[in-house]
């Protein structure tokens, strides 16, 4: 080769090497496809930045329990070992710390703050575990109500009141998640007053739980009294939209000897308690996700403002991020000391696109935002849900350029021609996407179609046939005889 | 009757067909090598051409010769037991028309096996459940054959075709059973050679 040619031919390879040594720290982001396996994609998000206490200004945090991010960007972190609130605005810049908080105009005792919820107004609810009580007060700590254990009986010396974490919905009800509370979480009105219990979970009915019920039958009291009750999980988290549906995450774990799976463990709570979540994951993946997900513990579920789903678990510091049909986007994240991985993550929250990540044991929130992959399929997803079929179709045949084992894009372009009835195009996406019962429907129409057209030929093909068969069977039949 | 067409004119008499088989030595080696060849063909077609509303398959696991091995060791494991078996009842079949009869015997269930190939590129999802119920009819076909050629072969009554039956689905898990013994005796034994092999030369060195 002439020597100008090797020249540029070094330059470019050192380019090359260049772009390798500049990429981002990120973990591995995944998906799982539709032979049940996890396969690499794009990173959807990226990390921006991890911020300690002396980072924000206001000294070191220590094994902080929650964080609540508003709709404006404003951040709430529950210091629990320093028994304060401290708020920031969206950057992680310190506002202020609330430290001295005040009831009936005397110092209030407050054992520890635990779960911190703020509304839409800047009413700030939290829980004190320790004492077993909640409180709400205002931004400078001024507490203008005291919730605490409800006296129906269901509290005792044998069952405590540990209130975790609170949600209020927009009527002003304050949902409290207590710890070992099967029956639900507990409903307070906007004035204290206790309503009940809200969204207890059902017991799987698996044949072990049936036959237990059986034998139970036949048992008199006092046998049945010795048995061990057969009770719902508790949920281990929740989170409420600004539709007033309430987002809750439980952890797999043995109930009476059941395992349950992992895709039970979101549920969308409508105002009357009944789970409305519709998963329309393809069924392989969504087999996959449940055998996996057996070895995950949810810690902490945030819905954003864009109706996303986000979960991080603690066994893995994984994230996991899904549409508003259960459709995976993107996982994850791991346990370690790089940034972008964590080594306790306890609380998620999202903020314009941006995810933010609690770490109990190092004091410090992760941000991450979104990356152009990611943020070309949250703008194909968003486009598509509000209808635009047609628009949704660019975004998503770029998020398919850039990863073929990205199979959302696929389904999501099959379904886009599907709505604007281009129907050989949506078979063919169907195919590439591995979406059987997508494929079905578009087959459905275009059998239809084909139908429709050649129904004539059709008919009149067999009838020519068939009458074609009879003539020459007697002609055979008359050969035969003479 | 030519040996050819001995398998349709069984499926149209399954009851005497076998008797009229058997008496006129009409079980040929060759057919029933064809008839493998379609087993094996349907087992392979299956993956790649059902149609993808029902299910997709991977394409990269698609193995043809370890499906079309599994297929003849499977037919091969069934015989030797149900031969095996049928010593101890006083059966007076051989194998080879053991062999032959099981073969003939599963024509039907390839026949229906086809079909649903073929239907299921123009059926959609919810119609899919009639060819299913096709396959299982074939199926049904199959198992009324065979016990009849068992009839006619061996030479039982209906309850010991039963019974046979049952021995020879026993017979085919202590046969699976000593296969796998077997791996995994010659899995420990190349294990402890290789572990001595390994050890005296990092001895050695």
């Amino acid at each position: 080769m002439p020597l100008s040619k090797r020249i540029i031919a070094v330059f470019a390879m050192s380019a090359l090497m260049l772009i390798f040594c500049c990429s981002n720290v990120s973990a591995e982001s995944y998906v799982y496809n539709s032979y049940k396996e996890t396969v690499n994609a794009p990173d959807v998000y990226d990390v921006l930045e991890k911020i300690t206490g002396s980072d924000i200004g206001c000294g070191t945090l220590k094994a902080p329990e929650d964080m609540f991010v508003t709709d404006d960007g404003t951040v709430y972190i529950a210091d629990t070992g320093n028994k304060r609130i401290v708020i920031t605005d969206s950057n992680l810049v310190l506002i202020k710390t609330i430290e001295d908080f005040v009831m009936d105009e005397k110092p209030a005792k407050i054992k520890e703050i635990t779960g911190v919820f703020v509304d839409t107004e800047g009413t700030i609810y939290f829980t004190d575990a320790k004492g077993g009580y909640i409180y709400r007060c205002d931004e400078n700590g001024n507490i203008d109500l005291r919730l605490k254990q409800p006296e129906n009986g269901v509290f005792d010396e044998e069952t405590l009141f540990v209130p975790e974490e609170v949600i209020v919905d927009r009527s002003g009800n304050i949902y409290v998640k207590c710890t070992g509370i099967y029956q639900g979480s507990v409903l307070y009105d906007k004035n204290g007053d206790f309503q009940g219990f809200f969204g207890a979970d059902n017991v799987e009915e698996t044949q072990s739980i049936v036959s237990d019920y059986f034998w139970k039958s036949l048992m008199n009291d006092t046998q049945k009294e010795q048995t061990a009750r057969v009770v719902p999980p508790e949920i281990r988290a929740f989170d409420i939209d600004d539709e007033d549906f309430i987002y809750t995450v439980t952890n797999s774990g043995t109930t009476a000897g059941s395992t349950k799976i992992a895709m039970d463990k979101f549920r969308k709570l409508n105002p009357k308690g009944s789970d409305v979540l519709i998963n329309k994951m393809p069924r392989e993946a969504k087999m996959a996700l449940e055998r996996d997900g057996l070895a995950l513990a949810f810690v902490d579920v945030n819905i954003t403002s864009d109706d996303y789903l986000l979960a991080v678990d603690k066994n893995f510091g994984r994230i996991f991020e899904f549409d508003r049909d259960m459709n995976l986007i993107t996982a994850f994240g791991s346990i370690g000391n790089e940034y972008g991985t964590f080594q306790n993550p306890i609380a998620i929250e999202s903020f314009n696109n941006n995810i933010y990540v609690l770490d109990k044991t190092t004091c410090s929130v992760t941000v991450f935002g979104l990356t152009e992959f990611g943020t070309t399929i949250h703008e194909a997803i968003n486009i598509y849900n509000s209808g635009y079929y047609e628009k949704a179709i660019d975004p998503w045949l770029e998020v398919a350029a850039r990863s073929s084992n990205y199979e959302l894009a696929f389904v999501g372009l099959g379904n886009a021609y599907m709505n604007i009835h281009d129907y050989e195009k949506a078979i063919h996406y169907f195919e590439l996407g591995r979406d059987s019962e997508g494929y079905n429907d578009a087959f459905i129409e275009l059998r239809a179609q084909f139908l429709r057209k050649n129904l004539v030929y059709i008919v009149g093909g067999i009838v020519i046939i068939a009458g074609g068969i009879y003539v020459a069977l007697h002609f055979i039949r008359r050969r035969k005889k003479a | 009757m030519k040996k050819y067409q001995y398998p349709f004119y069984l499926m149209r008499h399954p009851f005497e067909g076998f008797y009229e088989m058997r008496y006129k030595k009409g079980a040929s080696l060759g057919v029933s090598f064809v008839i493998l060849i379609a087993f094996i063909l349907q087992s392979i077609i299956k993956y790649t051409y059902t149609g993808k509303q029902f299910v997709f398959y991977d394409i990269t696991e698609i193995n043809i010769i370890t499906t079309a091995i599994y297929t003849i060791a499977a037919l091969l494991i069934v015989c030797a037991s149900n031969w095996a078996f049928s010593v101890l009842i006083e059966g007076k079949a051989t194998f080879r028309e053991i062999w032959i009869l099981f073969l003939y015997s599963l024509l039907p269930y390839i026949i229906t096996n086809y079909i649903y190939i073929i239907l299921s590129n123009v059926v959609t999802e919810s119609e899919g459940v009639f060819i299913n119920v096709l396959v299982f009819l074939g199926g049904a076909m199959t198992l009324i054959m065979i016990i009849n050629a068992f009839m006619a072969y061996h030479e039982f009554n209906f309850t010991t075709t039963l019974i046979s039956l049952l021995l020879t689905v026993l017979g085919v898990a202590i046969i699976l059973f000593l296969i796998i013994l077997i791996i995994s005796l010659f899995q420990q034994v190349a294990s402890t050679i290789s572990t001595i092999f390994y050890e005296a030369v990092f001895r050695f060195k």
